[in-house]
């Protein structure tokens, strides 16, 4: 997964990661990214379908039932990581933002 | 009115921006995608403005029984999307939809682009390598061949046959190995923007191919059935139908394991068996019946040309007393010789490049009196492309001096004149007597002859009149 070698996520990895705090299937992630985001991501399914593989590749997420076409994922303790990573990355974006733009002093 | 169609299906696996907008245009024309494969199959429908959308299941397989759970999966989350499965086949996935806001099913670029390397590595890469290599062993074989026997290769149909079809199959994989690459190095780059790159449409390409490899093969039997060689028309044939006949033998077997409900494993390993067998026992068989029909078992015996002959045993061999038109006989160099025994043969092959003539005439085998009336043997090599005229004929000469060791002769040039030539050498003994063998050269014709006698001025000049041309 090309991204994760830059140490950064797009949007949509971000999300779906999110969405796996909880244990949840692949359609739940289709119906909540849009949800949480008030309809400014949505997710291909072709793009969740690869995106779900190559995390389970990846080790940062598992797979927790598998009920025929019905799998259930969730994060493992590195994606919890890798999400907290981002949350980070894009929090000091925020906060220089909020310092150059906006006047306010660094915490 | 025609509800169903088939088309070849001539586009690279990975191109599924061209093939996504040619099955919207076939919707547009109320055509359907049935099925996907080879061919692909469409049934008649209202026409519809509908959007395609072609996705790679990396973990798929021709050889699966139906749709994988991880394949199931994906159509799941495409329905919810508003996306319907038209057709798959191994990786790809074609899907459709009406909605015109329906959620494209890749909306992330670079997972794409990955996506559909992941699926190339496993299936284009290895196609291509294949026939790469393929192309390249057998290029390597008959080049060498056309190098080092430029006489006989190049005026053998079936050898630049089989280098025109390689050429042409090592350009398509190369090419399409390229295209690809170039469009991988692109679209990554767009990627990083967050942009879509459409695929290369690579359809002119190999519509081209296609249809070079058409021409190929139809000149290729044109050539061979026109010039009477009747043993390689039906190689030819035996090719096509073995081709043919492991094609489709393979996928029938390949799908009925599928309706059976085989594993993947068990279906791969029957299919490869299942071409491994036919591929030997074709070949076998058409071995055989070449050997039966073309034949060393059988000499003398030559398809289409054995009607109406005489034919006699020798040596527990059939042999057929030819009486083919040859343009210099032992007649118009001696004279009458009051023998009917003659047997004359006459065989030939040709190309654009090079045609060649093998003739000769000798006392039936099994004739006692035989032994005592000359014979008379003559190959005739016309280069049609001057350039290729000295490469001839030094392959003509390593032929003349070959053995030359073992046997003690020596082949040197003599006097042209008397032959009307422009050179001729002679195989000579060590004591100076002649083995009665030369290698001649008028302009771009090139003949070997060998006689059973030394023949005289006035014979060489007949010689001269009969096969020079000029």
């Amino acid at each position: 997964m090309p991204r994760l070698k830059y140490k950064t996520l797009t949007e949509q990895m971000f999300y779906i990661l999110l969405c796996l705090t909880e244990e949840r299937r692949g359609m739940e992630i289709l119906k909540l990214v849009p949800e949480i985001t008030e309809g400014r991501v949505s997710v291909g399914s072709a793009t969740l379908y690869n995106l779900l593989e190559s995390f389970l590749e990846e080790g940062l997420i598992r797979e927790t039932r598998a009920e025929g076409r019905w799998r259930s994922y969730i994060l493992t303790k590195a994606g919890e990581d890798r999400l907290g990573e981002e949350y980070q990355r894009i929090s000091a974006q925020a906060q220089d933002y909020r310092i150059y733009v906006k006047g306010e002093k660094r915490e | 009115m025609k509800t169903k169609k088939a088309e070849l299906m001539v586009r690279s696996f990975w191109d599924h921006s061209g093939l996504e907008q040619h099955l919207e245009e076939m919707a547009a024309q109320g055509w359907m995608l049935d099925r996907i494969g080879s061919l692909m199959h469409y049934r008649r429908m209202e026409p519809a403005k509908l959007r395609f959308c072609i996705t790679y299941c990396a973990n798929a397989s021709v050889y699966d029984p139906g749709p994988t759970p991880q394949e199931q999966e994906l159509q799941e989350y495409s329905a919810f999307a508003g996306w319907t499965l038209a057709a798959s086949s191994g990786q790809m996935q074609v899907y459709y939809t009406d909605q015109e806001d329906a959620i494209p099913l890749e909306t992330d670029p670079l997972m794409e682009v990955e996506n559909i390397h992941k699926t190339a590595k496993k299936t284009v890469f290895v196609q291509d390598l294949i026939f790469l290599l393929l192309g390249l062993f057998w290029l390597g074989i008959k080049g060498w061949e056309c190098i080092t026997d430029p006489a006989e290769s190049l005026s053998d149909p079936t050898t630049l046959g089989t280098l025109a079809i390689y050429c042409v199959l090592i350009v398509i994989c190369l090419a399409d190995l390229g295209a690809y690459l170039r469009w991988r190095g692109k679209a990554l780059q767009a990627a990083t923007q967050g942009e879509f790159l459409p695929t290369t449409d690579m359809f002119p390409l190999q519509a081209w191919t296609l249809a070079a490899v058409t021409l190929c093969l139809v000149l290729y039997a044109a050539t061979i059935l026109t010039s009477g060689n009747g043993s390689s028309f039906i190689a030819f044939l035996l090719g096509a139908v073995i081709y043919l006949g492991t094609l489709f033998l393979v996928l029938q077997v390949r799908n009925a394991l599928k309706r059976g409900g085989a594993s993947r494993r068990m279906n791969a390993a029957v299919s490869i068996g299942v071409t491994a067998v036919c591929a030997i026992v074709f070949t076998g068989l058409a071995v055989g019946a070449i050997l039966h029909i073309g034949t060393p078992g059988r000499a003398g015996y030559r398809w289409g040309r054995e009607e109406n002959l005489e034919s006699y045993e020798f040596h527990t061999q059939i042999r057929y007393a030819y009486q083919d038109a040859i343009p210099l006989r032992v007649e118009d160099l001696l004279g009458d010789l009051h023998y009917d025994g003659y047997v004359t043969e006459r065989d030939s092959q040709g190309t654009f490049l090079v045609s060649r003539e093998e003739m000769m005439q000798y006392p039936r085998l099994d004739d006692p009196a035989g032994n005592e009336v000359p014979s008379l043997e003559y190959t005739v090599v016309s280069v049609h492309f001057p350039l290729l005229t000295d490469a001839c004929q030094e392959d003509m000469l390593e032929d003349l001096r070959h053995n030359a060791d073992v046997f003690g002769f020596m082949v040197l040039d003599t006097d042209p004149a008397p032959w009307g030539a422009d050179a001729v050498w002679e195989r000579i003994n060590q004591d100076g007597t002649s083995w009665n063998q030369y290698l001649i050269r008028w302009g771009n014709k090139l003949v070997r002859l060998e006689l059973d006698w030394t023949p005289d001025e006035a014979q060489k000049a007949m010689i001269a009149e009969k096969l020079s041309g000029r």
